[in-house]
């Protein structure tokens, strides 16, 4: 057995040696203040909300922590791990999220928090992403992200599909969203003062969806496809190895 | 077992600073008046681009709000092969502990990482 930890080890270590990355984080300064002080705004209740929930599953729950530290710094490596995709626009690096594993396991609003923490790191240290846009890195990464994999496989399982196909649609559609987020926050750029708001709402869906589609068609497109069978792979070894946590998170219902 | 991989980190640490200083030795000393040339294939091609710079970058800058450098500027030199293998490592760690702690500990001794779970039974020798 402990060989065999020995041996995961150093395959992590070695995988997660140096890599730059480049990915869906909106870069520094490509905001202008007033959608900065917008985004701030909308996320700050999410982030009060998931810690609230953490601080109360933390007394609840007391195995409960090792579990976040386990699934943020999961969320953490994801989001920072640029992985090489072959799309239409040739050879580049894109980066999963990890939020729709997050949310599933943890609820949607804990994995908000996590996916701050996260963000706010890559940030600081990362060069990766930036402090004014963290706001809708958070939206994106974190809000979407976790509450479209959420609720895509409480979906999933209404359907009545299988542990890993739920899983796969939560990484899937959580992918999907979060790449959506970046494209809403890049596309209201175009958003003008000067213009009518239906005008300017016209203008800014019209590069939103632009952004979108070039998202899909390049890199990102294949890669939700990689994220969704990590996360049903994930979710199968759960409930392989320690089903126990998937019915004590109500994750799955108790046979 | 956390010995065993502190201290295999601690030597991949010590290689490779000494593999970035045995390789910097190598490198010629720069001419003056001589712009450096890009040596690397890949990046004269921009291949394996990151989307941030190859959508992301492109689209913000068309909008007229082009990026620019973050307040801590670790992308220099080096430096932000230290951080990225730094916090990759620390993403490691806490992987790795958390992990044997819930799937590797909890299994073997039959103890529940969670309120609610039954211990499974041991028979009597």
């Amino acid at each position: 057995m402990k060989k065999i930890l020995l041996g995961i080890s150093i395959v992590i270590a070695l995988l997660l040696l140096p890599h730059v990355a480049y990915a869906m984080h909106i870069t520094e300064g490509i905001l202008p203040p007033k959608w900065v002080i917008f985004w701030f705004v909308l996320v700050i209740p999410f982030v009060v909300i998931g810690t609230f929930r953490l601080k109360k599953k933390k007394k609840v729950v007391p195995g409960f922590l090792p579990l976040v530290g386990l699934v943020g710094a999961a969320v953490f490596v994801f989001s920072c791990f640029p992985i090489p995709v072959i799309g239409l626009n040739g050879m580049a690096t894109a980066h999963p999220a990890g939020t729709g594993m997050s949310a599933v396991l943890l609820g949607p609003f804990v994995s908000v928090v996590i996916a701050g923490i996260a963000l706010f790191i890559q940030a600081l240290f990362l060069a990766h992403g930036g402090l004014t846009t963290l706001g809708v890195n958070i939206f994106s990464m974190g809000v979407l992200g976790s509450f479209s994999g959420y609720f895509a496989f409480r979906l999933a399982q209404r359907m009545g599909l299988k542990l890993f196909w739920c899983g796969f649609i939560a990484g899937v559609v959580s992918d999907l969203c979060t790449y959506m987020g970046t494209s809403i926050g890049l596309g209201l750029l175009v958003f003008e003062g000067d213009e009518s708001f239906s005008v300017a709402m016209m203008h800014s869906a019209k590069a939103m969806l632009e952004i979108f589609v070039v998202f899909m068609a390049t890199s990102q497109g294949p890669l939700c496809i990689a994220e969704g069978i990590v996360v049903g792979f994930a979710l199968s070894y759960v409930y392989k190895v320690r089903p126990s946590i998937l019915y004590n998170l109500r994750v799955i219902k108790e046979q | 077992m956390i010995k065993c991989f502190t201290a295999f980190v601690f030597i991949l640490c010590f290689a490779q600073s000494h593999i970035l200083y045995a390789a910097g030795l190598d490198m010629p000393a720069a001419i003056e008046n001589i712009e450096a040339e890009e040596t690397v294939s890949s990046e004269e091609e921009g291949k394996w681009t990151g989307i941030d710079v190859s959508i992301v970058g492109k689209y913000a800058e068309k909008y007229g709000h082009p990026p620019r450098d973050p307040y801590i500027n670790t992308d220099q030199g080096d430096l932000l092969l230290f951080v990225f293998t730094f916090f990759g490592l620390v993403g490691g760690i806490v992987i790795g502990y958390n992990f044997r702690k819930l799937f590797i500990e909890g299994k073997d001794n039959g103890s529940s990482p969670l309120p609610g779970q039954k211990a499974p039974r041991t028979r009597r020798r």
